[in-house]
């Protein structure tokens, strides 16, 4: 099964997105900031992060650099209420980005997206 | 029987007729059997006629023979009151005379058969009836001339009444159909119509043969101008009888009736030709009873014929006096011719070798002569021996009587009239006896018929002669009004006409008391010249001017007062001088002289005195003509000299006059001016618009003068004030209209200089702008009612650079340019006031046409040119040929382009500041000083306003520099307190949009995860829908306020604006086509390359492509227009909405406004960020009711500011 982790540090949006992704058909993981993101992306090995930019503590952008830092094959997914994630460079790095919002429809398509763009890289 | 006269022999003559009265029965019933075996032609008559001669004759024989018998000096007096009754009963007289001619002839045979025997008997018995019959014959004779004189005298009555009425039957027709206009009371009596009804009836209907000889002889008369005369025309009367007549045709042609008129004379010859046609019977006749006579009757036949063959009086009486010698030897033969009434004779002819014989001519007193005792005693009175007969009285005067013993004197009588006499005298005594007196009194009678006839022709030929005078001067006194030319057409008509030796008409001058020649015509070649004046004196001409009647001189060596005219003109046997009588004064003198002596009759004296009337009224004609033309002279040399044009028109407004003034004025011909109609001559814009032509019809109309003053006419390119004056008046009974047409424009224009430097004055006083002053000073100088230049050019003193430099000009570029100006009506309707006020001075004078010939009007202040002479003397210079002006130099002149300017000073506080310089290039008018003199005082004034204007300018500068400082400060304090502004809101919506967004997300996230768990029946489905839809707005404006608040600096690419467009366009298709609006995409220019961010800039002409929808609604139309200018592309987006109200449009692009439910307030303000992002700008324009244009200004920078373009990554992530 497909594991996807989410870093959220909103407590009620984690519960969404497990919610929605497990509705999906994925097994869902919850962060609720860098450091945690790390740790579990580290140890799970998930097969997707999805990732919030601003969290307390290690935000979004400094976590997904420690993870590709040590797994660049971890797609990620930036998932943010900014539309300003241009002026970063390292949004960049992601596979990825989609702006936050109720509507979870955009975030399942990108998921899937990226996926079978991986899925199609390993196979060849 | 024939025994009975055998035995009375001795008595044989006695015999004979009693014989011949026995069987007077039988003779009758002989002649009446011949008579109708008589040819036709010499016949009796029919059986009536035959039968009443048969009746009457019995006892016409019984007489003669009776008389015969008992009374042998019968005198036939039976034979004549049978003829009488036979007359009288109707037989003709023809067939009277063949009877008796019969009767004679078959008594004649009877005798003859009876008295074969003895020729003695025969010829006593035709002896005793041969003077009956003669004297039967003579009776008939006398009753023939009777009845042709009586007729005669009709004729002659008729030519009487001719000369005095203007006789004959005339009829003045028409040209056209010979319809018949006029006629006298002769006409009247030989139609048997009243005149009334003759008018109006054509003349040649009246022919008996339809289509005639009268039309085309009117018509002859009509193309060859003359006199056409027709014999033996046959007219039909009223009553259906028909006459013969003689018809002469003329045609007048006058200067005073349009139409030529036919005058027709009909001379009624029926009755002559009866005359004619009886006497030529008559001379038949005796023709045919000549072949049997003797020598006198052959004589007498001759002379017959010789009056049948209409010989002239003269040549007649020549061949009279041959015959007689023939038959009676004579030494001296006069034949004398009654005159006045048979108070005197005239000799008409003469023969002998006698040269103390009275000349043809003499007039001799009837009274107390030998003629007189012939005339009383009807009968030849014969002197046979002159010493025994009272021969010494002295009234003798026809036969001088030396050398002569015998004379016999003939009357020649027919009946009771005595026409004249025949003389003949010898040297021998007792010359003349029975028988010459016999055969003069035959010769007599026929000679006095003849004479009579010949008389009557003499008559009707002078007449004729007479009536061709008058005709021709008649006509000429018609047709011409010359007065030379009149009189002397009468002299040579007179002249040629009656043959006269030479005829002058003299004037009478009263005021010198001299007679002038005004017209001669004749063979004396001494004859002074006309114009020759001699005193009124003692001359018979004198005479007749002081006796006021006619002064006839028969003789003229025997003449009391001398010969008429010059003393050195050629002597003349007789001379006639008739006055010519005008308004009862004598004003001139018919003077004509004959070289024969007694030339002149009675008839001629009184047909020459008509025509000295007919002449005096032709004189009078002349004179009243000549006055006339003298006072039309004089009207005309007014008209021709006033000052005024002036134009004579009739009532459909044809010139009939134009004064030289006007020709003048006009530059037109008189001839071409004439005759034409006033709107040919004019223009509408002269006649129509000024009221002109309401005028002139108002004056014809209304009878009544009128006025237009200022009428303002453009003629030639050059404006012209008019005053108009019409006056009506009447010349005979056609209304005429007197224009009179003043030239104003002279006055006005001075009047109208003052008040135009006034108002100059004013309009540039009232300007302070320099380049307006410069522009109106040049209006001025060329505003056709200012100072009406074609061109003019400023040229400004540069101190600096020391030189003297064009700045405006002002004037039309070309010839079509010019005239299209000139043609403009608006601009010509302008006041100079309008024209200044209206001076468009939004045209830039860079824009003006004669800008860039302007500005090569540069000349240094050292040059030797006349413009900068202008600026150092500070005078005007007026050039009128420059190509041989030294002054002007070939540049100038080839700038210029024109030979004639003037350049005068802009002065102003004692120092030129500029040259105006100004020509009449197109329209060619020559300057005249008068114009630059103008031209220097208005520069004058011109100067000073320039000063200061440029004043103003320096002081204008300032004030823009400092405003500008100050705006751009004002900019730059907005600027600022934006960004501030935005600043702050960017970083508190920053905030707050991630504070809010999160908790947003969640209750979305989980509202959504409600409503997919619930189905729609659901009464909570709506709510759950409710708190997702509400989320979805929240979160629409939070990313509209995060990216307004911070938004991203542009990511630049090369892109075409054009494909942003298309995508735009592309987007919202569906929803255009939905809501029915039309897109409409213009590219005026290709658009360049430009580096801009592609998505910012699509979102920006989203929006504002979004916002003209929803302006629009439904059904309309939205244009997209792309352009490039060479710096920036604009962007239009024109939509068909119902605009934006003034109070939208200033709220427009600021932050959370909105009109729209719904609406964030975010999308204008964020494309204006983008916009301005990129350097650009936007604009707005909206009209109410009509739409809004939107318009994007983009610049392209040319290797901009900004870096390397980054490159944007594509949402939905990096390609890896």
């Amino acid at each position: 099964m497909t594991k996807i982790l989410v870093v959220e540090d909103d407590k009620n949006q984690q519960e969404l997105y497990r919610q929605e992704l497990m509705d999906e058909g994925y097994e869902v993981d919850v962060a609720s900031d860098g450091k945690e993101a790390i740790t579990k992306a580290m140890k799970d090995r998930p097969d997707l992060i999805v990732l919030d930019i601003s969290m307390p503590g290690m935000d979004g952008i400094e976590a997904m650099g420690k993870i590709l830092g040590t797994d660049n094959r971890i797609p990620i997914v930036l998932n943010t209420a900014y539309s300003s994630y241009k002026d970063n460079f390292m949004t960049w790095s992601a596979d990825a980005y989609v702006i936050k919002s109720a509507d979870l429809t955009p975030l399942k398509n990108t998921i899937k997206q990226v996926l079978e763009n991986v899925r199609q890289q390993l196979g060849k | 029987m024939a025994e009975t006269l055998l035995n009375s022999s001795s008595d044989t003559g006695g015999d004979a007729i009693r014989f011949l009265r026995a069987h007077a029965q039988e003779i009758v019933s002989t002649w009446a059997s011949r008579a109708c075996a008589l040819p036709a032609s010499k016949g009796i008559g029919g059986p009536e006629t035959r039968a009443e001669i048969t009746a009457a004759l019995p006892t016409c024989l019984g007489i003669v023979f009776e008389r015969a018998e008992f009374d042998p000096a019968h005198d036939g007096a039976a034979l004549k009151v049978t003829a009488d009754r036979l007359s009288a009963s109707g037989v003709p007289l023809a067939a009277i005379e063949r009877a008796f001619s019969l009767l004679h002839e078959v008594a004649a045979d009877y005798a003859r058969e009876s008295l074969r025997s003895a020729p003695a008997v025969l010829d006593a018995a035709l002896g005793a009836i041969q003077p009956q019959f003669d004297e039967a014959r003579a009776e008939l004779a006398q009753f023939y001339m009777t009845s042709t004189l009586r007729k005669l005298q009709e004729v002659e009555d008729k030519y009487l009444s001719f000369m005095k009425n203007v006789s004959d039957a005339f009829f003045v027709c028409g040209a056209q159909d010979a319809a018949i206009l006029e006629t006298n009371r002769r006409a009247e009596e030989m139609t048997g119509h009243k005149t009334g009804s003759l008018v109006g009836m054509r003349l040649p209907d009246f022919e008996k043969q339809p289509g005639g000889r009268l039309l085309p002889a009117c018509r002859q008369a009509l193309t060859e101008r003359q006199t056409v005369s027709l014999d033996n025309v046959e007219f039909v009367r009223k009553d259906g009888t028909t006459i013969i007549a003689e018809a002469r045709i003329g045609a007048l042609y006058g200067d005073y009736t349009a139409q030529p008129t036919l005058l027709v004379a009909v001379h009624d010859t029926t009755i002559e030709r009866e005359v004619e046609r009886r006497m030529q019977s008559f001379s038949d006749q005796l023709n045919h009873t000549a072949a049997e006579k003797s020598e006198e009757i052959a004589a007498l036949t001759r002379l017959t014929s010789a009056i049948s063959s209409g010989l002239e009086m003269n040549k007649f009486l020549q061949v009279v006096i041959f015959e007689i010698g023939k038959l009676i030897p004579f030494d001296r033969l006069s034949i004398l011719l009654m005159e006045d009434g048979g108070q005197q004779y005239r000799v008409m002819a003469s023969a002998g070798a006698a040269n103390d014989q009275p000349a043809p001519g003499a007039v001799f007193s009837l009274k107390g002569s030998m003629v007189e005792q012939a005339y009383v005693e009807r009968k030849p009175i014969v002197q046979n021996d002159l010493r025994a007969a009272d021969a010494g009285s002295s009234s003798e005067q026809a036969t001088p009587l030396e050398g002569v013993r015998s004379f016999i004197c003939a009357p020649l009588a027919t009946g009771q009239k005595l026409v004249g006499a025949l003389l003949l005298a010898s040297a021998q005594a007792a010359a003349f006896g029975a028988r010459e007196s016999r055969i003069l009194q035959d010769i007599g009678e026929e000679v006095a018929v003849a004479m009579q006839w010949a008389k009557l022709r003499e008559l009707e030929r002078r007449r004729k002669a007479e009536m061709n005078i008058i005709n021709e001067v008649g006509r000429e006194a018609m047709s011409t009004l010359n007065l030379k030319a009149l009189l002397k057409t009468a002299c040579t008509s007179i002249q040629k006409n009656f043959t006269f030796y030479d005829v002058s008409i003299f004037l009478v001058d009263w005021t010198k008391n001299e007679l002038e020649l005004a017209a001669h015509s004749g063979v004396d070649a001494s004859y002074p010249a006309e114009g020759w004046r001699t005193k009124i004196g003692s001359g018979p001409i004198s005479r007749a001017v002081q006796s006021s009647g006619v002064i006839l001189e028969n003789d003229v060596c025997r003449s009391s007062c001398g010969p008429a005219g010059p003393e050195d003109a050629q002597p003349a046997g007789s001379q006639l001088c008739v006055p010519i009588r005008i308004a009862g004064r004598v004003d001139g003198v018919l003077c004509i002289r004959c070289r024969e002596v007694n030339a002149f009759y009675d008839n001629a004296v009184s047909a020459l005195a008509t025509l000295s009337d007919l002449i005096a009224r032709a004189i009078e004609n002349a004179r009243l003509y000549q006055h006339t033309c003298s006072l039309r002279e004089l009207n005309e040399n007014i008209i021709a000299t006033m000052p005024s044009a002036l134009l004579v028109l009739d009532e459909s407004l044809d010139v009939i006059l134009a004064n030289s003034a006007y020709c003048k004025i006009t530059g037109m011909q008189k001839k071409d001016v004439e005759s034409r109609n006033i709107r040919h001559l004019w223009d509408d814009e002269l006649l129509k618009d000024s009221g002109l032509l309401e005028c002139l019809k108002g004056s014809l109309q209304t009878g009544k003068g009128r006025t237009l003053t200022n009428i303002r006419h453009q003629r030639a390119g050059q404006q012209m004030v008019l005053n108009f004056g019409t006056s009506y008046m009447t010349a005979g009974e056609k209304p005429r209209l007197l224009l009179i047409i003043d030239d104003v424009t002279e006055t006005v224009e001075r009047a109208f200089q003052l008040s135009m430097l006034r108002e100059i004055n004013e309009a540039i006083q009232g300007t302070l702008e320099l380049d307006n002053i410069l522009r109106l000073v040049l209006t001025c100088v060329t505003a056709g009612h200012a100072l009406g230049f074609n061109r003019g050019f400023l040229l400004m003193v540069d101190k600096c650079n020391s030189r003297l430099e064009g700045t405006t000009g002002i004037g039309p570029l070309s010839l079509e340019d010019a005239r299209s100006i000139y043609s403009d009506e608006s601009l010509r309707r302008k006041s100079l006031k309008q024209l200044l006020n209206e001076c468009d001075f939004s045209v830039r004078k860079e824009d003006l046409p004669l800008y860039k010939l302007a500005r090569k009007l540069v000349f240094g202040l050292n040059e030797d040119e006349i413009v900068v002479k202008t600026v150092k003397e500070k005078k005007p210079y007026l050039v009128h040929d420059a190509v041989h002006d030294e002054r002007v130099s070939k540049r100038l002149r080839e700038l210029l382009g024109s030979n004639s300017f003037v350049s005068v000073p802009l002065v102003a506080k004692d120092e030129v500041i500029g040259v105006i310089l100004a020509d009449n290039l197109y329209s060619g008018h020559p300057i005249t000083q008068e114009r630059a003199e103008l031209l220097a005082i208005f520069a004058n004034h011109a100067g000073l306003a320039i000063e200061n204007g440029e004043s103003y300018a320096r002081l204008q500068e300032e004030i823009r520099e400092r405003t500008e400082a100050y705006e751009r400060l004002e900019e730059m304090k907005e600027k600022e307190v934006r960004t501030s502004q935005l600043a702050a809101v960017g970083e508190m919506a920053a905030r707050v949009a991630h504070e809010i967004r999160n908790p947003l997300v969640t209750i979305g996230g989980y509202a959504r995860a409600i409503l997919k768990s619930l189905s729609p029946e659901d009464d909570r489905y709506h709510k759950a829908e409710v708190i997702v839809g509400e989320v979805m707005r929240l979160e629409k404006i939070l990313t509209g306020v995060v990216d307004f608040s911070k938004p991203a600096t542009p990511s630049k690419a090369i892109l075409n604006l054009d494909a942003i467009v298309d995508q735009v366009t592309e987007f919202f298709r569906p929803q255009l086509t939905e809501r029915n609006i039309r897109l409409e995409r213009v590219q005026h220019s290709q658009l360049p390359q430009i580096s801009a961010d592609g998505i910012q800039l699509r979102q920006a002409l989203l929006n504002i492509v979004k916002n003209a929808i929803e302006a629009i609604e439904r059904d309309g139309k939205i244009t997209i227009s792309t352009e490039f200018d060479g710096e920036m592309i604009a962007v239009d987006i024109i939509d068909t909405g119902p605009g934006i109200m003034d109070d939208v449009r200033a709220n427009l692009f600021n932050l959370f406004y909105t009109t729209k439910p719904g609406g964030t307030g975010l999308g204008l303000a964020i494309t204006r960020k983008i916009i301005e992002d990129h350097r650009g700008f936007l604009n707005v324009e909206s009209n109410l009711g009509e739409g809004t244009t939107f318009s994007v200004y983009l610049p392209v920078g040319i290797g901009g500011d900004e870096g390397p373009p980054l490159q944007a990554p594509v949402q939905g992530g990096p390609q890896l």
